[in-house]
């Protein structure tokens, strides 16, 4: 039973298909909060130091 | 324009690094192209400010002049007064660009990133003196070093010899593939963190909490919680898309956080939080403290001279991000932890007081958690 999901788990094409989701869905978010302006999440805090 | 503050900036860079990644998948050196796509990239990045241009400049060839005289005379010399003074006049700008502001109107020393370059010139000289840099250092792979773009505005801080060691190997195209999945890996793990939490924990809870929050206790504990989380995916994004365009580069620079809010102590917090800097600081200050004061016998007692040590690391930590109260009570604050953290370490292997088991485990991440929070929340500033 783990053998076997372990298995599929470790499949190349899910993992692939995993990463291809998460890439998505991270490219949607920030189509849908920043839309086509520029990025305005302001400066980074330890630019300052 | 600011290092990765925008989507213009990743778009440069995209054009910029399309023939190093060409150059990589077909298993062809492309060090001499990304030396190229450096100087394009510092100048991008400083061309909205001349005076600052100006300043990287100028520190950068105090810095190699420093480093190259110094290195040319450890070679037949090993004096203690020059090598003092070589690291302060090493650190001599940064001080200046932080101490200055407050004295005067002069403001042209300073520039993005002059600590963390900072971090890497008094290294070389502290590796020189340590004899584990004997031969003259080539110009370019200096300069390389000293201005390499993707960490230069906060980090992470790199070690000469682990990035020289980058440099010299030779990478296949299957080798550099690797490199190419791991930096977008890392570079979309950065969107996700600045770009979506960050930016959500900021505009969508932090700038709103005068809505949410019923009493002022309530807004500053929120705050408080709201204020470190804002501050890890902040810096953290950031450390990722340094650390995933100096992949696509062929270089890894090191890693810059591991969980830390799963710390189950201040120390562990540490090895966690700001890895580059907190061990920059424990071997370049923590580790000299303990070792010359271990070889001038003032102080025997090894624990008074470790949380003497501690002291020294966190007040000089928290001065270096300002002469402002919160970043002094700051530098306080975590080595007051790690003096208490210490002695309770002590007390606990005499008495076995507090068990290791998964259920200690979880509540001292619990704790621990509570008390990084706080520090942050002295960081911030919002506690005067």
């Amino acid at each position: 039973m783990f053998e076997r999901f372990n298995n599929f788990f470790s499949n190349q094409e899910l993992k692939w298909l995993g990463r291809f989701v998460y890439y998505l869905l991270i490219l949607l978010l920030l189509f849908f909060m920043y839309g086509f302006n520029d990025a305005s999440s302001g400066s980074y805090i330890y630019n300052d130091f | 324009m600011t290092p990765y503050g925008s989507f213009t900036f990743f778009f440069i860079l995209a054009i910029l690094l399309a023939p190093t990644i060409i150059l990589g998948l077909r298993g062809k050196r492309f060090h001499h192209y990304n030396m190229f796509v450096t100087i394009l990239a510092l100048a991008i990045i400083f061309a909205s400010s001349i005076q600052q241009a100006i300043a990287l400049s100028l520190f950068t060839i105090w810095q190699v002049v420093l480093i190259k005289v110094y290195i040319h005379y450890r070679k037949n010399s090993n004096g203690d007064s020059i090598f003092y003074m070589a690291v302060i006049l090493s650190i001599l700008p940064l001080a200046l660009s932080k101490v200055l502001p407050y004295f005067s109107t002069i403001t042209f020393v300073g520039f993005l990133g002059i600590s963390y370059l900072t971090f890497k010139g008094t290294q070389l000289i502290m590796e020189t003196r340590d004899g584990l840099i004997k031969k003259d250092l080539p110009l370019s792979q200096l300069l390389y070093f000293i201005l390499f773009f993707p960490t230069i505005s906060s980090g992470p801080i790199d070690r000469y010899r682990r990035f020289a060691k980058d440099l010299e190997v030779k990478i296949s195209g299957e080798q550099y593939k690797l490199l190419l999945y791991e930096g977008i890996n890392k570079i979309f793990r950065g969107f996700l963190y600045k770009y979506i939490i960050g930016y959500s924990i900021q505009n969508f809870f932090i700038n709103k909490l005068k809505f949410i929050a019923h009493s002022p206790f309530e807004h500053h504990l929120y705050y408080m919680y709201g204020y470190s989380l804002y501050l890890f995916f902040d810096f953290a994004g950031y450390s990722m898309f340094a650390i995933g365009v100096s992949y696509l580069m062929g270089i890894k620079s090191p890693e810059n956080f591991n969980k830390p809010f799963i710390s189950r102590n201040i120390k562990d917090f540490w090895n966690r939080w700001h890895m580059s800097l907190s061990f920059w600081f424990r071997d370049y200050v923590y580790m000299r403290f303990i070792f010359w004061m271990t070889k001038k016998k003032w102080i025997k007692n090894r624990n008074m001279l470790s949380n003497l040590g501690y002291i020294l690391l966190f007040l000089l930590m928290g001065v270096w991000h300002g002469l402002e109260l919160q970043y002094i009570l700051y530098g306080l604050y975590q080595a007051f932890l790690m003096v208490a953290f210490n002695s309770f370490e002590r007390f606990n292997k005499k008495h076995k007081w507090w068990p290791q088991n998964k259920f200690t485990h979880v509540i001292a991440i619990i704790i621990t958690f509570h008390f990084i929070c706080f520090g942050f929340y002295i960081f911030s500033g919002q506690l005067f």
